[in-house]
Protein backbone atom coordinates (compact mmCIF):
# COMPACT_ATOMS: atom_id res chain seq x y z
CA UNK A 1 0.00 0.00 0.00
CA UNK A 2 1.32 3.45 -0.90
CA UNK A 3 1.51 6.18 1.73
CA UNK A 4 -1.56 7.98 0.44
CA UNK A 5 -4.31 5.51 -0.38
CA UNK A 6 -6.38 6.41 -3.43
CA UNK A 7 -10.15 6.10 -3.39
CA UNK A 8 -12.23 6.17 -6.55
CA UNK A 9 -15.66 7.65 -5.84
CA UNK A 10 -18.51 7.22 -8.33
CA UNK A 11 -21.85 8.99 -7.98
CA UNK A 12 -24.00 10.86 -10.49
CA UNK A 13 -24.96 13.39 -7.82
CA UNK A 14 -22.30 16.09 -7.75
CA UNK A 15 -23.09 17.16 -4.20
CA UNK A 16 -22.58 13.62 -2.92
CA UNK A 17 -19.29 13.45 -4.82
CA UNK A 18 -18.19 16.71 -3.17
CA UNK A 19 -19.13 15.58 0.32
CA UNK A 20 -17.36 12.25 0.03
CA UNK A 21 -14.35 13.93 -1.57
CA UNK A 22 -14.11 16.60 1.16
CA UNK A 23 -14.29 13.99 3.90
CA UNK A 24 -11.77 11.62 2.40
CA UNK A 25 -9.31 14.36 1.39
CA UNK A 26 -9.47 15.89 4.86
CA UNK A 27 -8.60 12.46 6.21
CA UNK A 28 -5.54 12.21 3.99
CA UNK A 29 -6.81 10.12 1.08
CA UNK A 30 -6.30 10.90 -2.58
CA UNK A 31 -9.65 10.94 -4.39
CA UNK A 32 -10.51 10.23 -8.02
CA UNK A 33 -14.06 11.20 -9.06
CA UNK A 34 -16.40 9.65 -11.60
CA UNK A 35 -19.95 10.66 -12.37
CA UNK A 36 -21.17 7.45 -14.00
CA UNK A 37 -20.37 3.75 -13.96
CA UNK A 38 -18.58 3.61 -17.28
CA UNK A 39 -16.26 6.50 -16.41
CA UNK A 40 -15.62 4.85 -13.04
CA UNK A 41 -14.67 1.61 -14.75
CA UNK A 42 -12.26 3.34 -17.13
CA UNK A 43 -10.63 5.29 -14.31
CA UNK A 44 -10.36 2.19 -12.13
CA UNK A 45 -8.58 0.27 -14.87
CA UNK A 46 -6.26 3.21 -15.53
CA UNK A 47 -5.40 4.25 -11.96
CA UNK A 48 -5.91 1.04 -9.91
CA UNK A 49 -7.29 2.79 -6.79
CA UNK A 50 -6.98 1.13 -3.37
CA UNK A 51 -10.75 1.26 -2.78
CA UNK A 52 -13.84 2.03 -4.89
CA UNK A 53 -16.92 3.70 -3.40
CA UNK A 54 -19.86 3.59 -5.79
CA UNK A 55 -23.48 4.67 -5.98
CA UNK A 56 -25.94 2.13 -7.43
CA UNK A 57 -28.23 4.02 -9.79
CA UNK A 58 -25.99 5.80 -12.29
CA UNK A 59 -26.09 6.34 -16.04
CA UNK A 60 -24.42 3.94 -18.50
CA UNK A 61 -23.34 1.31 -15.96
CA UNK A 62 -24.87 0.87 -12.52
CA UNK A 63 -22.96 0.20 -9.32
CA UNK A 64 -23.65 -3.55 -9.36
CA UNK A 65 -22.39 -3.85 -12.93
CA UNK A 66 -19.34 -1.83 -12.02
CA UNK A 67 -18.56 -4.12 -9.08
CA UNK A 68 -18.99 -7.19 -11.31
CA UNK A 69 -16.82 -5.75 -14.08
CA UNK A 70 -14.05 -4.93 -11.60
CA UNK A 71 -14.22 -8.36 -10.03
CA UNK A 72 -14.09 -10.24 -13.32
CA UNK A 73 -10.96 -8.41 -14.54
CA UNK A 74 -7.75 -9.82 -12.98
CA UNK A 75 -6.22 -6.33 -13.14
CA UNK A 76 -8.88 -4.91 -10.81
CA UNK A 77 -10.35 -7.92 -9.01
CA UNK A 78 -8.33 -7.18 -5.84
CA UNK A 79 -9.89 -3.72 -5.36
CA UNK A 80 -12.49 -3.69 -2.58
CA UNK A 81 -15.78 -2.08 -3.64
CA UNK A 82 -18.10 -0.32 -1.19
CA UNK A 83 -21.63 0.23 -2.47
CA UNK A 84 -23.34 3.43 -1.37
CA UNK A 85 -27.02 3.37 -2.14
CA UNK A 86 -30.27 5.25 -1.83
CA UNK A 87 -32.20 2.00 -2.21
CA UNK A 88 -33.67 0.60 0.95
CA UNK A 89 -34.97 -2.84 0.10
CA UNK A 90 -33.30 -5.77 1.81
CA UNK A 91 -32.56 -7.43 -1.54
CA UNK A 92 -30.38 -4.50 -2.53
CA UNK A 93 -27.76 -5.40 0.07
CA UNK A 94 -27.80 -9.01 -1.10
CA UNK A 95 -27.37 -7.90 -4.70
CA UNK A 96 -24.41 -5.70 -3.77
CA UNK A 97 -22.60 -8.61 -2.09
CA UNK A 98 -23.45 -10.97 -4.95
CA UNK A 99 -21.88 -8.47 -7.32
CA UNK A 100 -18.67 -8.68 -5.34
CA UNK A 101 -18.95 -5.64 -3.05
CA UNK A 102 -17.25 -5.96 0.36
CA UNK A 103 -19.48 -3.44 2.12
CA UNK A 104 -22.81 -1.72 1.73
CA UNK A 105 -23.74 1.72 3.09
CA UNK A 106 -27.27 3.07 2.90
CA UNK A 107 -28.06 6.72 2.24
CA UNK A 108 -28.42 8.93 4.15
CA UNK A 109 -24.99 8.25 5.58
CA UNK A 110 -22.54 10.03 7.83
CA UNK A 111 -19.34 10.98 5.96
CA UNK A 112 -17.33 10.01 9.05
CA UNK A 113 -18.88 6.58 9.05
CA UNK A 114 -18.18 6.13 5.35
CA UNK A 115 -14.56 7.09 5.97
CA UNK A 116 -14.39 4.44 8.72
CA UNK A 117 -15.74 1.83 6.29
CA UNK A 118 -13.12 2.83 3.71
CA UNK A 119 -10.39 2.43 6.33
CA UNK A 120 -11.79 -0.95 7.34
CA UNK A 121 -11.82 -2.10 3.70
CA UNK A 122 -8.18 -1.03 3.34
CA UNK A 123 -7.18 -2.95 6.45
CA UNK A 124 -8.98 -6.10 5.35
CA UNK A 125 -7.16 -6.30 2.03
CA UNK B 1 -56.08 5.29 37.33
CA UNK B 2 -54.73 3.46 34.28
CA UNK B 3 -56.77 2.01 31.47
CA UNK B 4 -55.19 -0.80 29.55
CA UNK B 5 -55.49 -1.83 25.94
CA UNK B 6 -53.84 -4.72 24.17
CA UNK B 7 -53.02 -3.96 20.60
CA UNK B 8 -51.45 -7.23 19.48
CA UNK B 9 -54.37 -8.30 17.35
CA UNK B 10 -54.36 -5.05 15.49
CA UNK B 11 -51.07 -5.94 13.92
CA UNK B 12 -51.14 -5.04 10.26
CA UNK B 13 -54.93 -4.94 10.18
CA UNK B 14 -56.21 -2.93 7.30
CA UNK B 15 -53.05 -3.00 5.22
CA UNK B 16 -55.03 -3.19 2.03
CA UNK B 17 -54.11 0.05 0.35
CA UNK B 18 -51.46 0.13 -2.35
CA UNK B 19 -48.23 1.48 -0.99
CA UNK B 20 -47.41 4.27 -3.40
CA UNK B 21 -50.67 5.77 -2.41
CA UNK B 22 -49.64 5.69 1.23
CA UNK B 23 -46.35 7.39 0.66
CA UNK B 24 -47.56 9.89 -1.87
CA UNK B 25 -50.53 10.92 0.21
CA UNK B 26 -48.34 11.21 3.30
CA UNK B 27 -45.92 13.35 1.35
CA UNK B 28 -48.74 15.37 -0.07
CA UNK B 29 -50.28 15.85 3.36
CA UNK B 30 -46.90 17.07 4.63
CA UNK B 31 -46.55 19.50 1.84
CA UNK B 32 -50.06 20.69 2.43
CA UNK B 33 -51.05 19.51 -1.07
CA UNK B 34 -54.34 17.98 -0.08
CA UNK B 35 -55.73 17.92 -3.61
CA UNK B 36 -52.95 15.58 -4.70
CA UNK B 37 -53.76 13.16 -1.94
CA UNK B 38 -57.50 13.16 -2.55
CA UNK B 39 -56.94 12.61 -6.27
CA UNK B 40 -54.59 9.72 -5.61
CA UNK B 41 -57.00 8.26 -3.11
CA UNK B 42 -59.56 7.87 -5.88
CA UNK B 43 -57.27 5.89 -8.16
CA UNK B 44 -55.11 3.57 -6.14
CA UNK B 45 -52.53 1.72 -8.25
CA UNK B 46 -52.37 -1.98 -7.56
CA UNK B 47 -49.61 -3.77 -9.48
CA UNK B 48 -46.59 -4.87 -7.48
CA UNK B 49 -44.27 -3.75 -10.28
CA UNK B 50 -45.57 -0.27 -10.09
CA UNK B 51 -45.30 -0.38 -6.29
CA UNK B 52 -41.67 -1.39 -6.49
CA UNK B 53 -40.85 1.27 -9.05
CA UNK B 54 -42.43 4.03 -7.04
CA UNK B 55 -40.90 2.72 -3.81
CA UNK B 56 -37.49 2.91 -5.46
CA UNK B 57 -38.06 6.43 -6.70
CA UNK B 58 -39.29 7.69 -3.33
CA UNK B 59 -36.26 6.15 -1.68
CA UNK B 60 -33.92 7.71 -4.15
CA UNK B 61 -35.57 11.11 -4.18
CA UNK B 62 -35.53 11.42 -0.39
CA UNK B 63 -32.37 9.61 0.59
CA UNK B 64 -29.98 11.36 -1.78
CA UNK B 65 -30.86 14.96 -0.79
CA UNK B 66 -30.96 13.88 2.87
CA UNK B 67 -27.41 12.58 2.48
CA UNK B 68 -26.36 15.94 1.12
CA UNK B 69 -27.95 17.81 4.04
CA UNK B 70 -26.66 15.45 6.73
CA UNK B 71 -23.23 15.14 5.16
CA UNK B 72 -22.74 18.87 4.60
CA UNK B 73 -23.85 19.70 8.13
CA UNK B 74 -21.46 17.11 9.55
CA UNK B 75 -18.56 18.49 7.52
CA UNK B 76 -19.39 22.06 8.58
CA UNK B 77 -19.38 21.10 12.26
CA UNK B 78 -16.19 19.09 11.98
CA UNK B 79 -13.38 20.72 14.02
CA UNK B 80 -10.91 20.40 11.17
CA UNK B 81 -13.40 22.39 9.07
CA UNK B 82 -12.69 25.13 11.57
CA UNK B 83 -13.92 28.49 12.64
CA UNK B 84 -17.66 28.25 13.25
CA UNK B 85 -18.77 30.74 15.87
CA UNK B 86 -21.43 29.78 18.41
CA UNK B 87 -24.32 31.21 16.46
CA UNK B 88 -23.37 29.42 13.25
CA UNK B 89 -22.71 26.19 15.06
CA UNK B 90 -26.21 26.36 16.54
CA UNK B 91 -27.66 26.93 13.09
CA UNK B 92 -25.84 23.88 11.78
CA UNK B 93 -27.16 21.88 14.72
CA UNK B 94 -30.67 23.03 13.82
CA UNK B 95 -30.10 21.69 10.29
CA UNK B 96 -28.94 18.39 11.76
CA UNK B 97 -31.99 18.09 14.02
CA UNK B 98 -34.36 18.85 11.15
CA UNK B 99 -32.57 16.33 8.94
CA UNK B 100 -32.83 13.66 11.63
CA UNK B 101 -36.53 14.33 11.90
CA UNK B 102 -36.95 13.94 8.16
CA UNK B 103 -34.79 10.84 8.20
CA UNK B 104 -37.08 9.24 10.79
CA UNK B 105 -40.10 9.86 8.59
CA UNK B 106 -38.32 8.38 5.57
CA UNK B 107 -37.35 5.26 7.56
CA UNK B 108 -40.92 4.87 8.85
CA UNK B 109 -42.44 5.28 5.39
CA UNK B 110 -39.89 2.88 3.90
CA UNK B 111 -40.90 0.27 6.45
CA UNK B 112 -44.60 0.91 5.86
CA UNK B 113 -43.92 0.35 2.15
CA UNK B 114 -42.01 -2.86 2.82
CA UNK B 115 -44.86 -4.17 4.94
CA UNK B 116 -47.22 -3.32 2.14
CA UNK B 117 -45.27 -5.17 -0.56
CA UNK B 118 -44.21 -8.04 1.70
CA UNK B 119 -40.62 -6.85 1.38
CA UNK B 120 -40.00 -6.57 5.13
CA UNK B 121 -37.41 -9.20 6.00
CA UNK B 122 -36.05 -8.42 9.46
CA UNK B 123 -32.51 -9.56 10.21
CA UNK B 124 -31.94 -12.10 12.99
CA UNK B 125 -28.78 -10.92 14.74
CA UNK B 126 -27.93 -10.77 18.43
CA UNK B 127 -29.13 -7.38 19.70
CA UNK B 128 -29.01 -5.99 23.23
CA UNK B 129 -32.19 -4.08 23.99
CA UNK B 130 -30.26 -2.30 26.75
CA UNK B 131 -27.83 -0.98 24.16
CA UNK B 132 -30.73 -0.02 21.90
CA UNK B 133 -32.30 1.94 24.76
CA UNK B 134 -29.04 3.78 25.46
CA UNK B 135 -28.57 4.74 21.83
CA UNK B 136 -32.13 5.92 21.43
CA UNK B 137 -31.85 8.00 24.61
CA UNK B 138 -28.72 9.59 23.15
CA UNK B 139 -30.56 10.50 19.93
CA UNK B 140 -33.36 12.14 21.93
CA UNK B 141 -31.31 13.82 24.64
CA UNK B 142 -30.94 17.22 22.97
CA UNK B 143 -34.59 17.46 21.94
CA UNK B 144 -35.75 16.53 25.45
CA UNK B 145 -33.33 18.96 27.11
CA UNK B 146 -34.27 21.79 24.74
CA UNK B 147 -37.89 21.22 25.65
CA UNK B 148 -37.20 20.96 29.39
CA UNK B 149 -38.27 17.31 29.62
CA UNK B 150 -36.19 14.93 31.76
CA UNK B 151 -35.03 11.72 30.08
CA UNK B 152 -33.71 8.69 31.99
CA UNK B 153 -32.73 5.13 31.11
CA UNK B 154 -32.81 2.28 33.59
CA UNK B 155 -31.39 -1.04 32.51
CA UNK B 156 -32.10 -4.08 34.68
CA UNK B 157 -31.05 -6.67 32.12
CA UNK B 158 -28.77 -6.58 29.06
CA UNK B 159 -31.78 -8.08 27.29
CA UNK B 160 -30.20 -9.90 24.37
CA UNK B 161 -32.55 -11.02 21.66
CA UNK B 162 -32.17 -12.17 18.10
CA UNK B 163 -33.54 -9.51 15.81
CA UNK B 164 -33.03 -6.57 13.51
CA UNK B 165 -30.95 -3.90 15.27
CA UNK B 166 -31.94 -0.98 13.02
CA UNK B 167 -35.64 -1.82 13.21
CA UNK B 168 -35.55 -2.33 16.98
CA UNK B 169 -33.87 1.07 17.38
CA UNK B 170 -36.51 2.59 15.13
CA UNK B 171 -39.24 0.97 17.26
CA UNK B 172 -37.91 2.28 20.57
CA UNK B 173 -37.09 5.66 19.01
CA UNK B 174 -40.69 6.07 17.89
CA UNK B 175 -41.92 5.47 21.43
CA UNK B 176 -39.39 7.86 22.93
CA UNK B 177 -39.92 10.66 20.40
CA UNK B 178 -43.67 10.37 21.00
CA UNK B 179 -43.17 10.49 24.76
CA UNK B 180 -41.01 13.62 24.50
CA UNK B 181 -43.37 15.21 21.99
CA UNK B 182 -46.50 14.68 24.10
CA UNK B 183 -44.94 15.70 27.43
CA UNK B 184 -45.06 19.38 28.41
CA UNK B 185 -41.95 21.16 29.74
CA UNK B 186 -41.12 20.21 33.31
CA UNK B 187 -42.26 16.62 32.79
CA UNK B 188 -40.22 13.48 32.38
CA UNK B 189 -39.75 10.42 30.21
CA UNK B 190 -38.20 7.18 31.38
CA UNK B 191 -37.04 4.12 29.48
CA UNK B 192 -36.77 0.85 31.42
CA UNK B 193 -35.40 -2.42 30.08
CA UNK B 194 -36.07 -5.51 32.18
CA UNK B 195 -36.87 -9.20 32.25
CA UNK B 196 -40.32 -9.97 33.61
CA UNK B 197 -40.94 -12.87 36.02
CA UNK B 198 -42.08 -15.06 33.12
CA UNK B 199 -38.70 -14.57 31.38
CA UNK B 200 -39.90 -12.22 28.64
CA UNK B 201 -38.00 -9.04 27.93
CA UNK B 202 -39.70 -5.70 28.22
CA UNK B 203 -38.91 -2.22 27.02
CA UNK B 204 -41.11 0.28 28.83
CA UNK B 205 -41.40 3.95 27.89
CA UNK B 206 -43.27 6.04 30.46
CA UNK B 207 -44.06 9.73 30.31
CA UNK B 208 -45.84 12.35 32.40
CA UNK B 209 -47.48 13.80 29.31
CA UNK B 210 -50.99 14.59 28.11
CA UNK B 211 -52.22 10.99 28.10
CA UNK B 212 -54.34 9.18 25.52
CA UNK B 213 -58.11 9.02 25.63
CA UNK B 214 -59.59 5.53 26.03
CA UNK B 215 -61.41 5.83 22.69
CA UNK B 216 -58.11 6.60 20.91
CA UNK B 217 -56.04 3.78 22.34
CA UNK B 218 -56.68 1.15 19.66
CA UNK B 219 -56.99 3.50 16.75
CA UNK B 220 -53.59 5.18 17.13
CA UNK B 221 -51.80 1.93 16.21
CA UNK B 222 -53.22 2.08 12.69
CA UNK B 223 -51.14 3.94 10.19
CA UNK B 224 -51.97 7.61 9.68
CA UNK B 225 -54.31 7.60 12.69
CA UNK B 226 -53.58 10.28 15.25
CA UNK B 227 -55.08 10.96 18.66
CA UNK B 228 -57.63 13.71 19.23
CA UNK B 229 -55.15 15.71 21.31
CA UNK B 230 -52.56 15.68 18.51
CA UNK B 231 -55.11 16.75 15.93
CA UNK B 232 -56.74 19.45 18.08
CA UNK B 233 -53.41 20.96 19.11
CA UNK B 234 -51.65 20.65 15.75
CA UNK B 235 -48.87 18.55 17.24
CA UNK B 236 -46.79 17.69 14.16
CA UNK B 237 -46.36 14.11 12.93
CA UNK B 238 -47.35 11.85 10.03
CA UNK B 239 -49.12 9.31 12.23
CA UNK B 240 -47.15 6.21 11.26
CA UNK B 241 -44.87 5.83 14.31
CA UNK B 242 -47.03 3.48 16.35
CA UNK B 243 -47.93 1.31 13.36
CA UNK B 244 -44.19 0.79 12.93
CA UNK B 245 -43.79 -0.02 16.64
CA UNK B 246 -46.53 -2.59 16.36
CA UNK B 247 -45.17 -4.14 13.16
CA UNK B 248 -41.60 -4.42 14.44
CA UNK B 249 -42.76 -5.89 17.75
CA UNK B 250 -44.89 -8.53 16.07
CA UNK B 251 -42.15 -9.34 13.55
CA UNK B 252 -40.05 -10.26 16.61
CA UNK B 253 -42.86 -12.32 18.11
CA UNK B 254 -43.73 -9.59 20.57
CA UNK B 255 -46.60 -7.27 21.36
CA UNK B 256 -47.29 -3.76 22.57
CA UNK B 257 -49.35 -2.69 25.55
CA UNK B 258 -50.44 0.82 26.43
CA UNK B 259 -51.69 2.25 29.72
CA UNK B 260 -52.65 5.85 30.00
CA UNK B 261 -54.27 8.38 32.26
CA UNK B 262 -54.49 12.17 32.13
CA UNK B 263 -51.23 12.11 34.13
CA UNK B 264 -49.25 10.30 31.45
CA UNK B 265 -48.79 7.23 29.30
CA UNK B 266 -46.85 4.01 29.45
CA UNK B 267 -46.03 1.87 26.42
CA UNK B 268 -44.57 -1.58 26.99
CA UNK B 269 -43.09 -3.73 24.25
CA UNK B 270 -42.88 -7.31 25.37
CA UNK B 271 -40.68 -9.74 23.46
CA UNK B 272 -41.26 -13.40 24.21
CA UNK B 273 -38.79 -15.56 26.09
CA UNK B 274 -38.44 -17.75 23.02
CA UNK B 275 -36.63 -14.94 21.26
CA UNK B 276 -34.19 -14.42 24.14
CA UNK B 277 -30.57 -15.12 23.26
CA UNK B 278 -29.03 -16.56 26.42
CA UNK B 279 -25.63 -17.54 25.13
CA UNK B 280 -24.67 -14.06 24.09
CA UNK B 281 -24.88 -12.71 27.67
CA UNK B 282 -21.63 -14.45 28.49
CA UNK B 283 -19.76 -13.12 25.49
CA UNK B 284 -20.71 -9.46 25.94
CA UNK B 285 -21.78 -8.86 29.53
N1 LIG C 1 -46.66 9.14 24.57
C1 LIG C 1 -47.81 9.58 24.06
N2 LIG C 1 -48.60 10.43 24.77
C2 LIG C 1 -49.78 10.88 24.24
N3 LIG C 1 -50.24 10.53 23.02
C3 LIG C 1 -49.51 9.70 22.29
C4 LIG C 1 -48.25 9.17 22.76
N4 LIG C 1 -47.74 8.37 21.79
C5 LIG C 1 -48.64 8.38 20.77
N5 LIG C 1 -49.69 9.17 21.06
C6 LIG C 1 -50.89 9.39 20.21
O1 LIG C 1 -50.86 8.43 19.18
C7 LIG C 1 -50.90 9.07 17.91
C8 LIG C 1 -50.17 8.25 16.89
O2 LIG C 1 -48.76 8.22 17.18
P1 LIG C 1 -47.75 7.96 16.00
O3 LIG C 1 -48.24 6.79 15.24
O4 LIG C 1 -46.38 7.91 16.55
O5 LIG C 1 -47.93 9.21 15.06
P2 LIG C 1 -47.49 10.75 15.24
O6 LIG C 1 -46.53 10.83 16.39
O7 LIG C 1 -46.88 11.11 13.95
O8 LIG C 1 -48.76 11.48 15.51
C9 LIG C 1 -50.33 10.45 18.17
O9 LIG C 1 -50.79 11.36 17.20
C10 LIG C 1 -50.87 10.75 19.55
O10 LIG C 1 -52.20 11.19 19.47
MG1 LIG D 1 -44.89 9.54 16.49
Amino acid sequence: MSDTPTVLVADDDRDILDIVTFRLERSGFKVIRASDGREAHELAVKHRPDVVVTDVMMPHMDGYELAKALRSDPATSHIPVIVLTALSQEEDAARAFESGAVDFVRKPFSPLELKARVQAALQRR
Amino acid sequence: MFYSVESGMLALAGLSVAWPWIVLSAVAAFAGGMWVSSRLARRRPRQDDLDATIAGRIDHEFRTPLSVIIGSAELLCDDTGGGLDDERRRLVEAIQRAARRLHRVVEDLTLVGQLQTGGFAPKREPVSLAQVADEVAEWNRVDAATKGVGLTVEVRDPAWIRGDPARLRQMVDNLVTNAVKFTPPGGSVSIVVRRDPGGSLEVEVTDTGVGIRPEDRHRIFRRFERGSHAVANHVPGPGVGLSVVEAVASAHGGRVRVDSSPAGSRFVVQLPAAAVENQVDEVHP
